[in-house]
């Protein structure tokens, strides 16, 4: 291409210069064709005058014979011979050169001429001078005759030149415009090469370029058979093929990073899901422990009615029958309740420990029995009571009820009537948790477990609830699997490891006896009686004079404080939360160290379980407590236990 | 072969040509020109079988075309050969033309043809303007009317002078210098006249006759060729027995002549000395009468010499006209060729120096004249 460009302004450039060398030739030549005309014609003009002036000295030397005259004619003769020798070189064709010694010739015969008459006149033969001089005088007119066909023949011959010229200047100007057309298509055939080969290419360049800024990294670009063109598509190419290559590790810590910040943002959630409820269950704890206080009330003072009326006229025991005996047992059902949801909100102490399969399943059908009952749907548990699992039991309950909840919310929506929880041991010593409900089933049983999907209405769901108890499950060595029955219907199952099972019984279980199976057989003892709750404070009086005690009442820790710092005392029987600076610990801790004869003899009475749980309290007077709402008989069994306590000290 | 091919060419053209090799090659061929009279072409190929002879240049042999010029042509026959032999791009040279008007008319063909042009005796002072590709091996004949003029003017008692001249370029120069010079010399020009030669001059040589005769001259100046002088020369010894004839240098070229023995005794210009004490032009001239049957003329020996020059410029590697043009350019006083007549040398006009003598024609002998 670049030759050809250069051949292209070569050829321009030399026709060019071709155009004005010949013009200027031709200019130059008109020139001297002007000036050699003039010079011509002054020269034929002197030939002529010096010729004339010959012929005009040849006459007048024959009729006045004199040196003067020959010497006029030599001078004549001469200058016509050097005018016409002044025609030698001048550039002129051959016939114009004959024509020239043909004239030369001329002027020799009328010289010639002219000597021999004046020698005939010399000699006096006067009619052969006469002869002579006639015969001079038509050499000399054909000799003048002669310069003017010269003259004639020289412009004939600039004439013929001044048409070659026109005919050239025309073929020139044809030439160019034969040469202009000839540019404009060699011009046209550049631009379709330059097309073809430059444009075309840097097109595909182009083309290739925005497809790889739209994202096809794929594009390739062809080989070309241009050297340049094949360094710019081969650095097009390995520029594509790195990019790709960086792509594909950008796209892969993308989904990297997507990964995490799914985990992140599932953690967050988790952790704004474990905050609110921490949130919820603190609030739980003291709206339980609130009800727990008129509860107790009720029960206790539902208990001492029964106790009164049973020893009544038989319409008092029918009334009590059918009217004290429902009121206990709905108080008892409310104080399980909030026993529960106690036990559900409780911090967790990430702990993992043996875990009752059936206990932990019943806290979390204890916290949605209602739910079911509400909505019409059953809650069905077959689960056999010595299934034991290694693991976090209030997380276990999560996961439990969470499934419960999913369930419930399934059927509530789209049919359904109950959800069955099964456990079963494994041969390979694993237990297997099944959670079947009768609903529509899952919509995709494959993306369950993914964050953030859910198939609930918007603002109902987070999509976040089975993602967790996957996490949960799967932390613990366990699987879960979610699949859908026929006809119809969804099924979660879960496997875990099972566990050995602690043989213990709990502090409750164990201070459950019936009031009418503890021998009544008690030494009088003084107990202080400490609780914010009137109600409480006054049943509590009741059943210990009752049981033949001497009782002093105390509003509050402080209260107690003066009593005792005055007063003898058996025993110490205090609630634990109560308002003021001091609660029943500091209570216990003012006792320990001011009348350590009591630390001993003291029972707590506490309507949230729980917190006395975590208060490290537990280790040291666990066997000392009584949750609230409590049985009578319960409060009796730990009153005799106390006494029997502080009388064998005594003794 | 030869004979036959030189044979109908001298039939087609009346053109002698000759070819003396035809060993060249035609890529270069090393081809000469000579365009004269019989004297003149003898000259040149006298030169060029010395050359050739001698083994030729660099080993190829030189050819020479000769162009017979009749004396009494006119120069636009002159002028027509110049165009066929500018024509033919295998000569290199011409060595020509013989008289003046002839080679001022040719040298004009070849100068505008690029043909370099040795012309061996054209003497007309014009020809000093006749272009860059024109050199001539004798001076212009200005210096030649003063050298005749000096001669007469030395002489005791001084003579009564005629002048005849031909009217041509050659003639009216010499005369011009010539009778200025004398006029100047306050010598007596009692008769003047100029002629034509060929045929003008049979039907005007009595009246030229009486007219001489009647003015009585002592000396006769004749300037021009010898064959009008020798319609008139019986009768004029006749006429006028005393006196004597100094001719200029183109009569020296005499041959032809019917009877030689009627110049006996007459004066020429001559511009070699042909009596020379030299081997070389004593063995040109030996080989020149024994071809001829005359004896060697100046211009055969210029003509000679005009080959030698052309033979050392293509020794030289002057294988072009243009090239060949520059060597003739370099032959000058400080390094002129050696030839049989002298040395060669040219000016910046292409003129050769003036170098001029008096023979005497001695028994139709000529000999140095020694006043």
């Amino acid at each position: 291409m670049t030759s050809g460009a250069v051949g292209v302004v070569l050829v321009t450039t030399a026709l060019t210069v071709l155009s004005v060398a010949l013009i200027t030739s031709m200019n130059e030549q008109m020139v001297r064709d002007m000036r050699s005309r003039v010079s011509e014609q002054n020269t034929a003009d002197e030939i002529v005058a010096s010729v004339n002036g010959q012929i005009l000295a040849s006459y007048r030397q024959l009729q006045y014979p004199g040196a003067d005259h020959e010497a006029r004619f030599d001078s004549l003769g001469r200058r016509a011979f050097d005018n016409l020798r002044l025609y030698l070189f001048q550039d002129m064709s051959l016939t114009a050169r004959l024509a020239v010694e043909s004239l030369r010739e001329l002027h020799q015969s009328v010289e010639v001429t002219a000597h021999r008459a004046f020698e005939l006149s010399r000699r006096g033969d006067v009619a052969n001078a006469r002869k002579q001089v006639a015969q001079l005088e038509a050499d000399g007119t054909a000799m003048l005759a002669a310069v003017d066909r010269f003259v004639s023949l020289r412009e004939q011959e600039r004439a013929i030149r001044q048409a070659h010229h026109s005919t050239l200047l025309q073929r020139l100007v044809s030439l160019r415009l034969l040469v202009g057309l000839g540019l404009i298509i060699v011009g046209l055939l550049f631009v379709r090469l330059i097309r073809r080969h430059v444009i075309r290419p840097l097109e595909s360049i182009s083309a290739a370029a925005a497809r790889l800024g739209g994202g096809d990294l794929t594009v390739r670009m062809p080989m070309h058979r241009h050297q340049e063109l094949n360094v710019v598509a081969a650095s097009f190419n390995d520029m594509a093929e790195r990019m790709q290559v960086v792509r594909d590790e950008i796209e892969r810590r993308n989904l990297e990073l997507s990964i995490a910040l799914g985990d992140l943002r599932a953690t967050q959630n988790e952790l704004l899901q474990q905050e609110k409820m921490s949130a919820i269950g603190l609030m739980l704890a003291g709206l339980a422990h609130e009800l727990n206080n008129p509860l107790a009330g009720i029960l206790g003072t539902a208990q001492c009615l029964q106790t009164e009326m049973s020893t009544g006229t038989p319409a008092m025991r029918l009334m009590s029958g059918e009217m004290v005996t429902p009121l206990i047992a709905e108080a008892q059902r409310a104080g399980g309740l909030v026993r529960n949801l106690l036990l559900f909100t409780r911090k967790s102490t990430s702990e993992v420990d043996t875990v009752n399969v059936k206990e932990a399943l019943d806290v979390a059908a204890g916290l949605r029995a209602y739910a079911f009952a509400h909505d019409g749907k059953q809650l069905l548990m077959e689960v056999p009571d010595d299934l034991h699992v290694s693991i976090e039991a209030q997380r276990f309950e999560h996961v439990a009820m969470n499934i419960m909840t999913n369930a419930l919310d399934a059927m509530r929506s789209a049919g359904g009537g109950e959800l069955i929880v099964k456990a079963t041991r494994d041969e390979d010593a694993w237990i297997t948790l099944t959670f079947s409900d009768d609903g529509p089933g899952f919509t995709d049983p494959s993306r369950v477990f993914d964050a953030f999907y859910t198939t609930k209405p918007v603002g109902t769901g987070t999509g976040l609830g089975l993602t967790l108890v996957h996490r949960f499950v799967t932390e613990f060595g366990g699987t879960i699997a979610a699949s859908n029955l026929v006809p119809h219907g969804a099924c979660i199952t879960i496997r875990l490891p099972e566990a050995a099972p602690v043989p213990a019984i709990s502090a409750t279980a164990e201070r459950r006896i019936a009031i009418d199976r503890v021998p009544s057989i008690r030494p009088r003892s003084r107990i202080l009686v400490v609780d914010d709750e009137a109600v409480l404070r006054t049943i509590q009086q009741r059943l210990l004079k009752k049981m033949g005690h001497d009782v002093v009442l105390a509003k509050h820790a402080a209260d107690a404080i003066s009593i005792l710092a005055h007063e003898q005392f058996d025993a110490v029987i205090t609630d634990i939360r109560m308002p003021g600076q001091m609660d029943g610990i500091a209570l216990f801790e003012w006792i320990r160290v001011n009348r350590p004869d009591l630390a001993e003899h003291c029972l707590f009475i506490t309507g949230d379980i729980g917190e006395w749980a975590s208060s490290g309290t537990t280790a040291t007077h666990g066997s000392r407590v009584l949750a609230k709402p409590f049985e009578v008989s319960e409060y009796i069994e730990m009153v005799d236990w106390l006494t029997e306590q502080g009388a064998r000290a005594a003794a | 072969m030869f004979t036959q091919a030189f044979l109908k060419h001298l039939k087609k053209s009346a053109i002698v040509s000759v070819s003396i090799a035809s060993a060249c090659g035609p890529a270069s061929p090393l081809r000469i020109a000579v365009v004269g009279t019989g004297g003149s072409t003898v000259g040149a190929e006298l030169a060029v079988a010395d050359i050739n002879a001698a083994g030729g240049i660099a080993g190829r042999l030189l050819e020479l075309e000769i162009v017979n010029e009749p004396s009494e042509s006119v120069p636009l026959e002159a002028i027509r050969i110049a165009e066929r032999l500018a024509a033919d791009q295998t000569i290199l040279a011409v060595v020509g033309h013989g008289g003046s008007s002839r080679s001022l008319a040719a040298s004009q063909v070849y100068n505008a043809r690029g043909v370099p042009q040795i012309a061996p005796n054209t003497s007309a002072p014009l020809f000093t303007d006749a272009g860059p590709f024109s050199f001539r091996l004798v001076a212009s004949d200005e210096y030649q009317g003063a050298f005749v003029a000096a001669h007469i003017l030395s002489l005791t008692p001084a003579p009564r002078i005629a002048i005849i001249y031909v009217n041509d370029d050659y003639g009216r120069p010499v005369r011009r210098v010539l009778r200025d010079s004398l006029l100047i010399g306050n010598a007596s020009v009692v008769y003047e006249s100029p002629f034509q030669e060929r045929g003008a001059f049979t039907e005007f040589a009595d009246d030229l006759v009486q007219g001489i005769v009647g003015a009585g001259p002592d000396l006769l100046v004749w300037v021009g060729r010898p064959d009008e002088l020798s319609q008139i020369r019986r009768r004029l010894k006749s006429e006028l027995p005393n006196a004597r004839v100094l001719g200029t240098d183109a009569v020296g070229r005499f041959r032809g002549l019917p009877k030689p023995a009627l110049i006996d005794g007459d004066l020429l210009v001559s511009y070699v000395d042909l009596a020379a004490d030299r081997a070389d032009l004593k063995l040109v001239a030996q080989r020149f009468r024994s071809r001829t049957g005359n004896v060697l003329t100046d211009v055969a020996a210029l003509t000679y010499d005009a080959i030698g020059v052309v033979a050392a410029g293509i020794r030289a590697g002057a294988n072009t006209r243009v090239a060949m043009r520059k060597y003739l350019e370099r032959i000058t006083t400080t390094d002129p060729y050696q030839g049989i007549a002298g040395p060669v040398s040219f000016d910046e006009n292409g003129d050769a120096r003036p170098r001029y003598l008096l023979v005497e024609v001695v028994n139709s002998q000529l000999r140095r004249f020694h006043q």
